[in-house]
């Protein structure tokens, strides 16, 4: 059974096999947020960015790893390059 | 010092207004009503030295919310003549003495809150504890009127209002009349802050809405607490619907349906943080995630919650932001010692953090933070403050 923060980091190197390190720009990798959520049998690894004007953001990358077997299931792994053309949420207060 | 275990059989070491002796068997002197009141309290109790040996001051459920998760300088403290929480939670230690209650004046002295309890029979600690104003020291205090018409509450309550360190009242009233005797006592110059009326039986609604009719409305600076009263008649689905309507201000009800009752705790809470996009400063056990979840799903705002050693910074946003934790701010506060614990999110978000979120966590200074979305039983989700620093960290990359 893996920790949470196990999890995590299964999740994080399935993300690194989709997007190797340099192929998305840093600057641009770096606008967006990673997010890891526990839930019963999983922990859901994202990574998001924040599109400005609209309510939900863009899913880059998303993974469940089921904790008991170690198991990584992508559930989504966006082109990157829709990044490109995107303006990004420039909040800097708490907010959803 | 453990303030929620009262030993020692002491009798009352004092001038009872209505009568109790110190030195009378079972504590009491007779010839008052209160006296016979105590005796039946403690009848079939074994006689320890000076007697009492059953409980007339104890924590009560009240208290036992509170120990578990307010340490001092909260204090709750309550009169209960008839043991009620003993026989709902036996594990309960009973304060056996107002003696060793006095003997704990100088934590009382710094005591925040203190909630006093006035049931049948136990007025004579009100008068003790409120009216005299020379045996609680505490800053604020809370009563609870367990209402007895018989008991003249209203007057009682409208004397406690004239006391500054009454800051809150909340009044829990069976049966009929509830509203004339409280009309009088809740008046804008009497100057309570937050009431809640719990209202039950088959006229209790009608005096719990009597209050909220026309000027009394206006009333109170807090209306939140007195909006609640639709959730506090949980129990009767026509009450809630009729409270609802009659409520002139405030909000009537929580915000989002998964709303759970506000405990005593959370509703102090929610009258220190009264209105959107204030801040409130509390000690760190007094308070959890799980309690600014309730509240922002009462409220409908975002809270968040930076921590500095014992004290937690509650800072309550509108709707679904918190806009004076910004990423200026958050620099101050970290320059100030404070840490961020985490934050809420209103109902139809996820438990991820967004650009804002990050970007005051990375001016706290800090790798990682929780979100706690709106749904019960979730656990919190955790953002980071650098995707490429995360990634490295925890694969072993260089950066």
């Amino acid at each position: 059974m893996l920790t949470d923060d196990e999890a995590i980091t299964v999740g994080l190197r399935k993300y690194r096999e989709l997007f190797p390190q340099g192929v998305i720009p840093p600057d641009l990798e770096e606008r967006g947020v990673l997010s890891a959520i526990p839930e019963d049998h999983a922990t859901f690894v994202q990574l998001t960015f924040g599109i400005r004007g609209q309510r939900d953001p863009f899913y880059l990358f998303k993974a469940a790893v089921d904790r008991a077997s170690g198991d990584v299931t992508v559930l989504i792994a966006s082109d990157w390059k829709k990044l490109l053309d995107m303006e990004f949420d420039e909040s800097d207060f708490l907010c959803p | 010092m453990n303030l929620n275990r009262y030993a020692e059989n002491n009798p009352v070491a004092m001038t009872d207004p209505y009568g109790l002796q110190a030195t009378a068997r079972l504590g009491n002197g007779g010839g008052s009503e209160l006296n016979r009141i105590m005796l039946d309290a403690v009848r079939g109790a074994s006689d320890g030295p000076g007697g009492l040996a059953s409980s007339f001051l104890t924590n009560t459920t009240f208290g036992t919310e509170i120990s578990s998760s307010i340490v001092d300088p909260f204090r709750s403290m309550s009169c209960d003549l008839n043991n009620e929480a003993a026989s709902i939670n036996p594990a309960l230690q009973p304060i056996t003495s107002v003696k060793e209650f006095l003997r704990e004046q100088e934590v009382l002295d710094n005591t925040r809150l203190a909630r006093v309890e006035v049931t049948p029979g136990s007025r004579w600690i009100y008068d003790k504890l409120v009216r005299n104003q020379r045996n609680m020291s505490a800053q604020d205090m809370l009563l609870y009127f367990r209402q007895m018409e018989q008991e003249n509450v209203d007057y009682k309550a409208s004397e406690a209002a004239w006391d500054a360190k009454v800051r809150q009242v909340e009044s829990f009233i069976p049966g009929a009349n509830v509203g004339h005797m409280l009309r009088d006592a809740i008046r804008v110059d009497y100057g309570w802050e937050t009431v809640d009326l719990y209202a039950s039986g088959r006229f209790g609604l009608n005096g719990a809405a009597e209050p909220s009719k026309g000027d009394y409305a206006e009333s109170f600076t807090t209306l939140a607490s007195f909006g609640q009263i639709g959730s506090a008649l949980r129990g009767s689905q026509q009450a809630l619907t009729q409270s609802s309507r009659s409520v002139s201000a405030g909000r009537s009800g929580p915000v989002f349906g998964d709303a759970r009752a506000l405990t005593s705790a959370q509703r102090t809470l929610l009258g220190e943080s009264n209105a959107s996009v204030t801040e409130t400063t509390i000690a760190k056990r007094a308070v959890s995630m799980n309690d600014l979840r309730n509240l922002m799903l009462h409220t409908g705002d975002e809270f968040a919650m930076p921590t500095r050693q014992g004290e937690r910074m509650i800072l309550r946003g509108l709707e679904g932001k918190v806009p004076q934790l910004s990423e200026a701010s958050a620099k101050e506060f970290a320059a100030a010692g404070w840490r961020f614990s985490g934050h809420t999110h209103t109902s139809g978000y996820q438990a991820v953090g967004s650009l804002g979120d990050k970007a005051v966590l990375n001016a706290f200074g800090q790798k990682q933070s929780a979100v706690w979305g709106a749904t019960w039983g979730s656990g919190p989700g955790r953002f980071f403050s650098s995707v490429m620093d995360e990634i490295n960290i925890r694969l072993g990359l260089d950066g």
